[in-house]
């Protein structure tokens, strides 16, 4: 039987194809290899990145960078090291940081890499902001990435709201279960919702706090004594639109203040 | 061999994808588990691939359906997948994130042109050039859709959310393959799926909380109603169907033999116990 020109072709072609790919993947794969062996902590490519050797000298407070933001811009922070011993790194804004009673938020950092790392988000009102870094004379390297993405500007009103203390501006969807004029109050471990789980159910929470003097905060704590804190009285005053997934169970949001002034507005979606 | 191919992709995937990355353990999972195993069985026989393996062209019409038939099918299967995620979240739980660190730019790239490129040719003559082929001789014109639900099961790999999805489409690759007797069909509505995959899923963030979007339901049911319509206009090679339809009639007594049932039954509760093991996850026994 006669074999058509065409059926060589198709079969030629794919194996060009393989062939190629062959090259391409082992060309990716080493210098995937090399590049990794390079940095020794892989920040994701689509950060910026510092890195700083360590062996150098040692450092107090060192900046590292200082960046400018010309509109709201939610920050995000990405750091790494190869090396155990106790290094800080801070961050300075010049401008409000939503959610946070001050402008600067520091971090301990010890060993973290491979698929470890530290990593957190900040909503910065337009100015400036730098990170520094203190550590000690020693082997190793630290990475800090950061990567700045403007803000919608109607969330961001929103959230700034919240930042100043209108509280009642709650995500789409969501209903208020709790609020409470906290008015010096001391509580621990109030329950002032039970949300009952039938299977397990995706459910959005939003909590905000507003507070003058004192302490408050809001923890989720589950049957099995599962904790997750929602907020922190200084670095964490506004928890929006967090999504959990809870198994069947009931469910407690337990209230938490210290001679407290200010207010706690709770919402969820279901 | 598609027993020993589903275990050693697992096993392989469990060694290699910590050390190597994302994207070239799906190199190796496509290269050494899928692709090599048919390649180097038609060598040791001598078969002609073209042939056998169905690796030819087909009209360019054809070419053109098949990778829009992709398109539009993808739609259908993610949302498939969507609804059967939801489900197994809100009935058995859900599966905890494992803290994965991002993959490198150069393990992105191993990971689209081995979605895009390799993972169609590969997995195509894998399941539609030998598999198909096998089936075929036991059941003729249905060897298709049995290579479907074989195809379906194999993605349990992925997740218990991925058998339905990867069945139908799996059914409209073999059927493409069935009809045009050509594997470049099915490749390239691999493809396309895959393309969709990539680019459209990875922007489509849908949660348990926020439920399916109206859009979804209706994309979903005209993704699945163009793409059989595309598949209805495929220019069918009379060749193709009739050599099937003649080696089942000539060769009626064929039958799948005791060793071949035994694997089978094995591939089976091999997949079974992976789609376990995910259940006892979800309910956090393990």
């Amino acid at each position: 039987m006669a074999v058509n020109p065409k059926e060589y072709f198709m079969k030629k072609t794919v194996y060009a194809i393989l062939i190629f790919c062959l090259v391409i993947g082992v060309c990716l794969t080493v210098l995937d290899f090399m590049s990794a062996g390079k940095d020794g902590i892989s920040v994701p490519s689509d950060l910026s990145k510092v890195v700083v050797e360590l062996n150098e000298k040692a450092r107090t407070d060192e900046l590292l960078f200082t960046r400018e933001l010309d509109v709201p811009s939610i920050v995000d922070l990405y750091i790494q090291s190869d090396d155990n011993s106790v290094k800080y790194i801070k961050l300075v804004s010049e401008s409000d940081i939503l959610g946070m009673s001050g402008r600067e938020v520091s971090y301990m950092v010890r060993s973290a890499e491979g698929t470890s790392y530290i990593s957190s988000s900040f909503v910065i009102l337009p100015g400036r902001y730098s990170v520094y870094l203190t550590s000690e004379q020693t082997d190793g390297r630290i990475a800090v990435g950061y990567r700045e993405t403007a803000m919608d500007t109607s969330e961001f009103e929103r959230l700034y709201k919240i930042h100043r203390g209108d509280l009642y501006n709650p995500p789409e969807g969501y209903t208020e279960i709790y609020s409470v004029d906290l008015a010096g109050k001391s509580c621990k471990d109030e329950v002032v919702y039970t949300i009952s789980a039938n299977g397990t159910e995706g459910i959005g929470l939003s909590v905000y706090t507003y507070l003058e003097k004192g302490t408050a905060w809001v923890d989720l704590i589950g049957e099995a004594q599962s904790y997750m804190g929602l907020g922190h009285p200084d670095f964490n005053r506004i928890c929006d639109k967090l999504e959990i997934a809870l198994q069947r169970g009931e469910y407690e949001i337990r209230l938490n203040c210290e001679d407290a002034e200010g207010r706690v507005y709770i919402f969820l979606k279901r | 061999m598609f027993f020993v191919t589903a275990v050693v992709t697992l096993a392989g995937s469990v060694f290699f994808q910590p050390k190597l990355g994302i994207g070239a353990n799906l190199w190796i999972n496509e290269f050494v588990y899928i692709l090599l195993p048919p390649l180097a069985i038609a060598g040791a026989k001598k078969w002609p691939v073209e042939d056998v393996y169905r690796l030819k062209v087909t009209s360019i019409k054809n070419r053109i359906i098949s990778f829009l038939s992709g398109l539009c099918m993808w739609f259908f299967a993610f949302y498939l997948s969507t609804v059967a995620r939801m489900l197994l979240d809100g009935k058995i739980g859900v599966l905890s994130a494992s803290s994965q660190a991002e993959p490198s730019v150069y393990q992105s790239i191993l990971l689209l042109i081995g979605m895009i490129v390799l993972a169609p040719i590969c997995e195509e003559i894998f399941f539609r050039g030998f598999v198909q082929k096998a089936y075929e001789g036991y059941s003729g014109k249905y060897g298709f859709v049995i290579t479907g639900i074989i195809f379906g099961a194999y993605h349990v790999l992925n997740g218990i959310s991925e058998v339905l999805p990867a069945t139908i489409l799996g059914l409209g690759m073999g059927y493409l393959v069935y009809k045009t007797g050509s594997l470049s069909a099915s490749m390239l509505f691999h493809s396309a799926a895959n393309m969709c995959a990539v680019f459209i899923g990875g922007a489509i963030d849908i949660h348990t909380v926020s439920g399916i979007p109206v859009w979804l339901h209706i994309v979903a049911v005209a993704g699945l109603s163009i793409s059989i319509i595309l598949l209805t206009r495929t220019e069918g090679v009379a060749e193709s169907t009739a050599i099937i339809d003649e080696e089942n009639k000539a060769d009626e007594r064929k039958r799948i033999s005791g060793t071949g049932v035994l694997f089978l039954i094995l591939s089976a509760l091999y997949l079974l116990a992976v789609a376990v093991l995910e259940i006892l996850a979800r309910m956090k026994i393990i």
